[in-house]
C-alpha cells in the first residue's frame, strides 16, 4: 500500500512541469493542439468532409503523406541505428541510441497513429487484428500488422530507460536480455513496411506521374528512409543540443561523440543518396521518361531532386569530408524538406496527374492545423521524456553495477572455458 | 497476347540493355570516386595509434614553447601568448577563458589562464613574465577560437615582458621544442593503450577532446599531468 501510495506521488511530481510555462513554444503549440483536438473531435463526430478537402478523386492527402509516409520515414532512424550498434557493434553510436529510439518510438505512436484520422471508417481499424476480415491480401494488412508489432518492438526497445526512471531493477535485467532478439526483429518489419508504403502505390499505376511510378517505388522508399530518418537523427541531435544540454546533465561520452557522430551520419547520408540518386537516374532511363522534363511536372521532378537530394548529399559528402558540422546540418534539413515533398508528389502533387493544377487537392487550414498539433504533441511528449528520463544523461548507478554483474557472467565464464583464467 | 502485354511496346532490347550497362559502368566508377573524395584525402594527418601520431599536433617554427603547453612569440617589445595546439586537442572544446585583468602583473610558470570545459576549470601556466597590455577580445567572447585556430586567431594576450630576453631563454623553440613535443605525444599515447578503438576512426574523424577519450572519469588529472598543473 505504501508502495502504491509512494509511486503515485512520485507520478504526480513528475507531471508536473520542469522550467518555465509560459514560452512562446508552449503558447503557440498549446493554442495549436487545443485547436487541433476540436478539429479531429469535428472529424470524428461528423466525418472526413467538414474537416478535409479528401474527396473519391483524392482519398489520400496531407496527413496520409505527412503524418504516415513522410513521419514513418524519419522514423526509421531507430532501425537504422539499432542495426548499427546491435548487428554491427559499432560502439561509437552507442551514445545517441536511446534519443533515436525515443524518437523513433514517438514517430511511430503519433503519425502512424495519425493514420486513424484518416480511415473513414476508422472504427474498422480494428479488424485485421481481431480477425474479422483480416484482408490479408491488401498491402495495408501487411503495413498494420508491421506497424503494430514494430511500435511493440520499439517499447521494449525503449524500456530499459523506462525501468531506469521507475527503478524497476529487475524488470529492466528482463527486458535488457530480449533486446538483442527485439532488434533484429525491428529491423526486419521495418525493412518491409518501410518498403511496404511504397508498395502501397504501386496499385495507383494510372494515377501516379510516370516521372514517379515505377516498379522500383518499394525500393525508393526503402533507401529513402534510410537516409531520411538519419537526417532526422542529425537533426534531432543538434535541436537537442541547443534545448537540453543546458537544463539535463548530459552523460559525458554523449557529450564526447555527438560532433563526431553528426559527422560520420553525414557521410553515411552522402553514400547512401548517392545510391539512391543512380537508383532514380537508372529508374528514369529505364522508362524513357525524357520527354516529361519540359513539363510542369518535370520541373516538379528536377527540383526534387536536384534541390532536394542531390544538393543536400553533396552538402553531406564535403561536411562529412572537411568535418564540418554546419555543412551536414543544413543538408539534413534539405532532405527532410526533400522526403517530405518527395511524398506529397505521390500522394497528391504528382497524383492524379492528367487534371489540370487548379482542380486539384489543396489541404485545407484544418488538415495543416491538425497535423501541426501531432507534430507539436510528438515534441512535447519528446521533451517530457528528454526532461527526466536517463535518455543522454547518466544511467543510474544500480543500473550500471547490473550492468558490469551482467557483462561478467557471460565473459568470466566464456574466459574460463577458453581456459583464459 | 496482346491484352496480356497491355501497353507494352516493343524496344531495341540490345540498345535499352546498352544504355543500362553503360549507366551502371558509369555508377560503379562515379561511385569509387566519390567514396574516396568522401572519405578523405588518404594518409590525412589526423590519425592516432601509428608513427605519424606527431603530424597530428602542429607547432610553429618561429614560436617559443613553454612545458606546460602554451606558446610566446615576440613581436617587437610585446610578446603574445597562446595555447598550443596538443592542449586543445587534449581539453577539447572550450567554453569559457579567463584571463589576468590588463595592467596586472603575471609570473613566468605561475597559473596565467584558466580555461573552462564543461564545468571543469582547468589552470595553465604563463609562458611568460611581464604586465598585462592586450586581451583578445574574440577569444573570450568565443573561445572555441583556441581549438579553430590556436596560433592564429585564438592568441589570449599580449605581455610587455620585464625583460624579453631572459624570460624566453627559459622557453623552448626550434630542434628542441620538436623533441620536447615528440616525448609529450609518446607518454600521451601509453596513456591511449586499448582505447585507441575510441580516438579514430577511418578517416580520423576529430574527437574534442583526447583526455576525456582516454578516461572520461580521470580526464582532469590527464590534462593537469600534461599541463603541468597538478
Amino acid at each position: 500500500m505504501r508502495e502504491s501510495t509512494r509511486f503515485t506521488q512520485f507520478l504526480i511530481e513528475e507531471l508536473k512541469p520542469k522550467g518555465k510555462i509560459l514560452t512562446p513554444f508552449n503558447v503557440i503549440s498549446g493554442i495549436t493542439i487545443l485547436l487541433g483536438a476540436v478539429l479531429i473531435a469535428i472529424r470524428f463526430i461528423f466525418g472526413l468532409s467538414y474537416v478535409t478537402n479528401l474527396n473519391q478523386e483524392y482519398p489520400w492527402g496531407l496527413w496520409v503523406a505527412f503524418d504516415v509516409m513522410a513521419g514513418v520515414a524519419f522514423s526509421g532512424g531507430a532501425y537504422v541505428l539499432c542495426f548499427v550498434v546491435y548487428i554491427l557493434n559499432a560502439e561509437k553510436y552507442h551514445a545517441i541510441i536511446r534519443a533515436t529510439v525515443l524518437n523513433g518510438l514517438l514517430g511511430y505512436m503519433f503519425y502512424a497513429g495519425a493514420l486513424v484520422f484518416d480511415l473513414g471508417r476508422w472504427w474498422n481499424a480494428i479488424n485485421p487484428f481481431i480477425g474479422r476480415e483480416f484482408g490479408v491480401n491488401s498491402v495495408l494488412f501487411l503495413v498494420a500488422w508491421h506497424f503494430f508489432l514494430y511500435t511493440i518492438c520499439l517499447v521494449i526497445e525503449y524500456s530499459p530507460v523506462l525501468c531506469e526512471y521507475l527503478s524497476l531493477k529487475r524488470v529492466r535485467l528482463f527486458v535488457k536480455s530480449i533486446t538483442l532478439g527485439t532488434v533484429i526483429f525491428g529491423i526486419w518489419l521495418s525493412t518491409l513496411h518501410q518498403a511496404g508504403i511504397g508498395a502501397l502505390l504501386l496499385m495507383a499505376k494510372p494515377n501516379i506521374h510516370p516521372l514517379w511510378f515505377s516498379e522500383f517505388v518499394p525500393v525508393l522508399f526503402f533507401v529513402s528512409s534510410l537516409f531520411a530518418g538519419l537526417s532526422m537523427v542529425i537533426f534531432e541531435g543538434s535541436i537537442s543540443k541547443r534545448v537540453f544540454w543546458g537544463r539535463v546533465k548530459v552523460d559525458r561520452e554523449h557529450l564526447i561523440r555527438h560532433e563526431e557522430i553528426i559527422l560520420s551520419l553525414g557521410k553515411a547520408c552522402g553514400i547512401i543518396m548517392f545510391g539512391y540518386v543512380f537508383i532514380r537516374v537508372f529508374d528514369f532511363v529505364h522508362g524513357q521518361h525524357w520527354h516529361y522534363l519540359p513539363t510542369q511536372y518535370g520541373l516538379l521532378y528536377l527540383i526534387e531532386n536536384i534541390g532536394f537530394v542531390i544538393l543536400p548529399m553533396i552538402l553531406f559528402s564535403i561536411g562529412g569530408r572537411e568535418k564540418k558540422a554546419l555543412y551536414v546540418k543544413i543538408a539534413a534539413l534539405l532532405t527532410m524538406i526533400g522526403v517530405i515533398f518527395n511524398r506529397f508528389n505521390y500522394v497528391f502533387l504528382a497524383y492524379k496527374w492528367q487534371i489540370p493544377f487548379s482542380m486539384k487537392y489543396v489541404p485545407t487550414w484544418m488538415e495543416v492545423i491538425v497535423t501541426m498539433s501531432i507534430v507539436f504533441l510528438e515534441i512535447w511528449a519528446f521533451r517530457f521524456c528528454m526532461n527526466r528520463m536517463p535518455v543522454i544523461t547518466e544511467i543510474p548507478e544500480w543500473a550500471k553495477i547490473q550492468d558490469q554483474e551482467k557483462k561478467e557472467e557471460t565473459v568470466i565464464p566464456l574466459k574460463r572455458k577458453e581456459g583464459k583464467i | 497476347m496482346n491484352s496480356f502485354l497491355g501497353e507494352f511496346q516493343y524496344v531495341d532490347f540490345f540498345a535499352e540493355k546498352s544504355v543500362e550497362l553503360i549507366l551502371m559502368m558509369v555508377f560503379l566508377t562515379t561511385f569509387a570516386i566519390f567514396w574516396k573524395f568522401v572519405n578523405g584525402r588518404r594518409g590525412s594527418p589526423i590519425r592516432f595509434g601509428t608513427s605519424d601520431i606527431l603530424s597530428w599536433f602542429t607547432m610553429r617554427d618561429e614560436f617559443f614553447y613553454h612545458r606546460g603547453h602554451t606558446w610566446a612569440h615576440p613581436e617587437g617589445e610585446l610578446i603574445r601568448v597562446g595555447i598550443d595546439d596538443f592542449a586543445q586537442k587534449l581539453i577539447g572544446k572550450c567554453s569559457e577563458i579567463r584571463v589576468p585583468k590588463i595592467g596586472q602583473n603575471i609570473e613566468q610558470g605561475d597559473t596565467g589562464i584558466r580555461i573552462k570545459v564543461d564545468s571543469t576549470t582547468i589552470d595553465v601556466l604563463s609562458p611568460v613574465k611581464g604586465e598585462v597590455v592586450a586581451i583578445n577580445d574574440k577569444v573570450i567572447s568565443n573561445p572555441e577560437l583556441i581549438n579553430v585556430d590556436p596560433y592564429g586567431e585564438g592568441w589570449i594576450m599580449m605581455v610587455k615582458p620585464s625583460n624579453i630576453k631572459a624570460t624566453l631563454a627559459n622557453l623552448l623553440k626550434g630542434p628542441l621544442a620538436k623533441v620536447w613535443l615528440e616525448e609529450q605525444t609518446e607518454s600521451l599515447r601509453e596513456k591511449m593503450t586499448g582505447e585507441l578503438g575510441l580516438l579514430s576512426q577511418d578517416g580520423g574523424v576529430l574527437i574534442p577532446g583526447i583526455a576525456k577519450a582516454i578516461d572520461s572519469d580521470r580526464w582532469e588529472t590527464i590534462v593537469k599531468e600534461f599541463l603541468l598543473t597538478d
